[in-house]
C-alpha cells in the first residue's frame, strides 16, 4: 500500500461533498437494512438514475456506504423482529432474538453494532493492504486465468447459495443468456434480439436488477404471500453493554472477523457459510454453553462480525480483479461500469485517487454508521411502522422510474415487467436469484476473456488450462461443485462433536 | 400429494420446459450468427452455443428430476408469509398496474401513471382493507413529490401531462452527464 496515496485519498474523502454522500449512504443503507423487501443490491440499483449527474466518486462512496450500512441495519431487524431478511443475519437472529425477549435487546444491539464496526474496520484495513497486492497479481494474469476465475465465481455462487445446486446452475445459465441479448461483441451481428431494434442494444443491467428484486418480489408476494407486520420486541433503555458483556464480546468479534473476511475474498457465495461457522465456533468455545439457544451474547457478536468482515472481503476481488462474489458486489460492478470506470487490476493504476478515496470513505462510513446506529436506534425502529403495501408501492414507482429514465423507452419497461414475471417463477420454484444476476453481469465479461484466450491460442482450447493458476482455480471449482455433499458430511460432524462435548 | 402440490408440480414442469425451450432458442439463434469474424478464431456462435447446450442439458436433467417429485421450495420473503396457495387476482391486479404504467406513461404522463400504479400495488398487497379515499391521495402525493424531485432536483425528464400527439415522435435532447 502506498501511504502517500492513501493519505491523499483520506484527505479527499474528508471534503464536505464526499462526507455528505458517505453520510447519506450510511443513512440509506441502515434504512434498507431495516426495511423489509429492499436490500442493498436493489437500493443501489434504484439509485442509479439519481446518480447520473453526480461525480463518479461521490456516487461510489454513497454506494459503498449503503453496502456497509445494510449490514448494520440488517442486524437490528433480526434482533428486534426475528425476521432475518438476508441469509447473513439468520445466525444473529437465533441468539439475538432470545436476548431481546429476555429484556437484553440493548446489549444485543450494542454488541452487533460495535462488532460490525470492529469487523468492518479491520476488514477495510486488510482490504487496503490486500487489494493492491491482488491487483498487482491481476496485472500479470492472462485471459485464460481471468476466464477460469469467472467460471469459479459462477460455480461457487450457484452451488453454495440456495438449496439445490441444479437450480442454482440453471439460474446462472439463464442469467448468462440474458447477458447475451444484444449484439455479438466481435461481429456486431444481432444476437437473441429477434429483429427488435431496442433489443439489439442489450438489456440494461439496472433493469435486470430492479425487475428481479423489486418487481418480482412484489408480484411474488401478491401471488402467494401475505404481508405481515412482525411483532417488534421491546427495547428497554438504550443500546449499551455492561463490562461483563464487553468482556464476552471482544473475542467473538475478532474470531468472527477472522472467519468472515477470507470467505468474502474467496468466491464462497455470500455470508451464509461464514456466519454459520462463526456461530458454531463460538458455541464450542463458550464457557456458557448452556446459554446458547437462550440468548448468548457470543452468538450475536461472532456472526455479526463475520457478516461485516465478509462484506469488506467481497470488495477485494471486486476492486482488484473486477470480479463480484455477491449480488450486491455485482451491482457495484455495474455502478462502476455506468461511470465507465473499469473495476479490476487497472483501477489501481488508472484511478489511484478514486480507489483510495473510496477505501478511506469506507473507514469513515463505518464510523458514521456506529454513531448513527447506536444512539439513534429508537428512531430507526420507527421506520418499521411504514405499512408494507405502501412501502412496496413506493419501491415499484421508483423501480419503474429507474427503468424508464435510462432511455425513455416503453420497451425497457416491458422488459422490466417480463423479467419481473420470470423472477416470480424463479422464486416460486426455489431458484436462487443471485446466480442469475452474477450470470447476467459477469457473463459478457467471461465471453470477452474467452474470446481473448481463443485469439491468443488461435483457436486452441487447451489454452484454457495453460497456467498453474487455471489448474488451481478449476480444482477449487470442483470442490465447490461437490460442496453440498462435503457440507452434508461436515455439518453433522460439527454438530455431533458439539453435542458430545456438551455431555 | 395434495391438490395444491400437484398443481405446483405441474407449474414447475411447465417452467422447466420453458427453460429447456429457451436453451433450444439460444442454440437456434447461435446457428444464425455469422461463422467467422475478423481475427476471430472460434466464430461468433461458439460461446452462445456452449451456453445453449449447457442450458438444454441442465434443464433436461431438471425436467426428469422434477417429474420424479423433486420439487423446489418456494423462496421465503422478509416481512411476508409465503403460502402454497396461489392468488391470481392480486397478482393480475398488480401486473396490470405495471402494464398500465409501462404503456401509458408517454401518453398520460408520469404523475397519473404513477398514481394508478401505486394505488393498484397497494390494493394487490392489502386486499379488502383499503379505502380508495385514503390510498389515492397518498399515491398522488408520492407521484407528485417524485415527479418534481426527479425533474427539478435531478434534471431527469419525465412526461408530465397528457400527450395526445400520438403521431409525432418524441425528440429527447440528451444532456451531458
Amino acid at each position: 500500500m502506498d501511504l502517500s496515496l492513501f493519505l491523499e485519498g483520506f484527505a479527499n474523502s474528508l471534503t464536505l461533498t464526499n462526507l455528505g454522500f458517505g453520510l447519506l449512504g450510511a443513512i440509506l443503507g441502515t434504512m434498507v437494512g431495516i426495511l423489509p423487501g429492499i436490500g442493498p443490491a436493489l437500493a443501489i440499483a434504484l439509485l442509479f438514475p439519481v446518480t447520473y449527474g453526480l461525480e463518479p466518486q461521490s456516487a461510489l462512496i454513497m454506494f459503498c456506504a449503503i453496502y456497509y450500512g445494510a449490514m448494520f441495519g440488517g442486524s437490528t431487524t433480526s434482533i428486534l423482529l426475528n425476521t432475518p431478511g438476508e441469509s447473513g443475519s439468520v445466525m444473529t437472529a437465533i441468539e439475538g432474538n432470545r436476548m431481546a425477549k429476555t429484556g437484553k435487546a440493548g446489549a444485543a444491539l450494542a454488541t452487533a453494532a460495535i462488532g460490525s464496526f470492529v469487523a468492518g474496520s479491520i476488514g477495510t484495513g486488510i482490504l487496503a493492504f490486500a487489494a493492491p497486492a491482488i491487483a498487482d497479481l491481476g496485472l500479470r494474469m492472462t485471459p485464460p486465468d481471468f476466464f477460469a476465475l469467472m467460471i469459479l465465481a459462477f460455480v461457487t455462487v450457484s452451488s453454495l447459495l440456495g438449496k439445490s445446486i441444479s437450480r442454482g446452475l440453471l439460474s446462472l445459465t439463464l442469467g448468462v443468456v440474458i447477458g447475451m441479448v444484444g449484439t455479438d461483441p466481435n461481429s456486431g451481428a444481432p444476437r437473441l434480439s429477434f429483429d427488435l431494434p431496442e433489443a439489439m442494444e442489450g438489456f440494461q443491467t439496472v433493469i435486470v436488477i430492479v425487475s428481479l428484486f423489486a418487481v418480482a418480489e412484489a408480484l411474488y408476494i401478491a401471488l402467494s404471500g401475505r404481508l405481515e407486520a412482525g411483532k417488534v420486541n421491546k427495547l428497554i433503555g438504550s443500546a449499551r453493554m455492561t463490562k461483563a458483556e464487553w468482556g464476552r464480546s471482544w473475542k467473538p468479534w475478532l474470531r468472527g472477523t477472522a472467519v468472515g473476511f477470507p470467505l468474502g475474498v474467496l468466491p464462497a457465495g455470500g455470508s451464509e457459510i461464514p456466519t454459520f461457522l462463526s456461530y458454531t465456533w463460538e458455541k464450542r468455545l463458550s464457557k456458557n454453553k448452556g446459554e446458547f439457544g437462550k440468548g448468548a451474547i457470543e452468538g450475536v457478536a461472532g456472526p455479526e462480525a463475520a457478516n461485516n468482515a465478509n462484506a469488506s472481503g467481497a470488495l477485494v476481488p471486486l476492486l482488484a480483479l473486477g470480479i463480484p462474489t455477491s449480488g450486491t458486489a455485482a451491482v457495484m460492478l455495474a455502478a462502476f461500469d455506468q461511470f465507465r470506470i473499469n473495476a479490476g487490476p487497472m483501477l489501481f493504476v488508472d484511478e489511484p485517487l478514486l480507489v483510495w478515496t473510496l477505501v478511506a470513505s469506507l473507514f469513515i462510513a463505518n464510523f458514521l454508521l456506529l454513531i448513527i446506529n447506536l444512539p439513534l436506534i429508537k428512531m430507526w425502529i420507527q421506520i418499521l411502522r411504514v405499512p408494507g403495501p405502501y412501502l412496496f408501492a413506493g419501491i415499484l414507482v421508483f423501480a419503474m422510474i429507474g427503468a424508464y429514465s435510462i432511455k425513455y423507452s416503453t420497451f425497457d419497461l416491458l422488459v422490466a415487467i417480463g423479467i419481473g414475471v420470470l423472477g416470480v417463477a424463479l422464486r416460486r420454484f426455489g431458484y436462487p436469484i443471485t446466480p442469475l444476476i452474477i450470470g447476467a453481469i459477469l457473463g459478457p465479461m467471461a465471453e470477452i476473456q474467452f474470446r481473448r484466450s481463443m485469439q491468443l491460442s488461435q483457436g486452441d482450447t487447451s489454452i484454457l488450462l495453460s497456467t498453474p493458476f487455471t489448474w488451481a482455480t478449476y480444482t477449487l471449482m470442483i470442490i465447490a461443485l461437490a460442496w453440498p455433499w462435503i457440507w452434508k458430511f461436515l455439518k453433522p460432524l460439527i454438530v455431533v462433536k458439539e453435542k458430545t462435548r456438551r455431555k | 400429494m395434495t391438490r395444491s402440490t400437484k398443481r405446483s408440480a405441474k407449474g414447475e414442469l411447465v417452467f422447466t420446459s420453458f427453460l429447456f425451450v429457451v436453451g433450444v432458442v439460444v442454440l437456434w439463434d447461435a446457428s444464425q450468427l455469422p461463422q467467422l469474424g475478423i481475427a476471430d478464431f472460434v466464430g461468433s456462435s461458439t460461446f452462445p452455443s456452449i451456453v445453449g447446450w449447457v442450458l438444454v442439458a441442465l434443464a433436461g436433467i431438471q425436467l426428469f428430476s422434477v417429474a420424479r417429485g423433486n420439487l423446489g421450495q418456494p423462496e421465503e420473503v422478509e416481512g411476508a408469509r409465503i403460502e402454497t396457495k396461489v392468488y391470481w387476482k392480486p397478482f393480475l391486479l398488480m401486473l396490470s398496474g405495471l402494464l398500465i404504467f409501462a404503456l401509458g406513461v408517454p401518453f398520460i404522463g408520469f404523475p397519473i401513471a404513477a398514481t394508478i400504479l401505486f394505488t393498484m400495488v397497494v390494493y394487490a398487497l392489502k386486499p379488502g382493507k383499503t379505502k380508495l379515499l385514503v390510498v389515492v391521495p397518498i399515491a398522488a402525493a408520492t407521484a407528485l413529490v417524485t415527479y418534481f424531485g426527479f425533474t427539478l432536483g435531478l434534471q431527469i425528464d419525465l412526461p408530465l401531462w397528457l400527450d395526445l400527439n400520438f403521431g409525432t415522435t418524441e425528440v429527447i435532447v440528451e444532456e451531458d452527464w
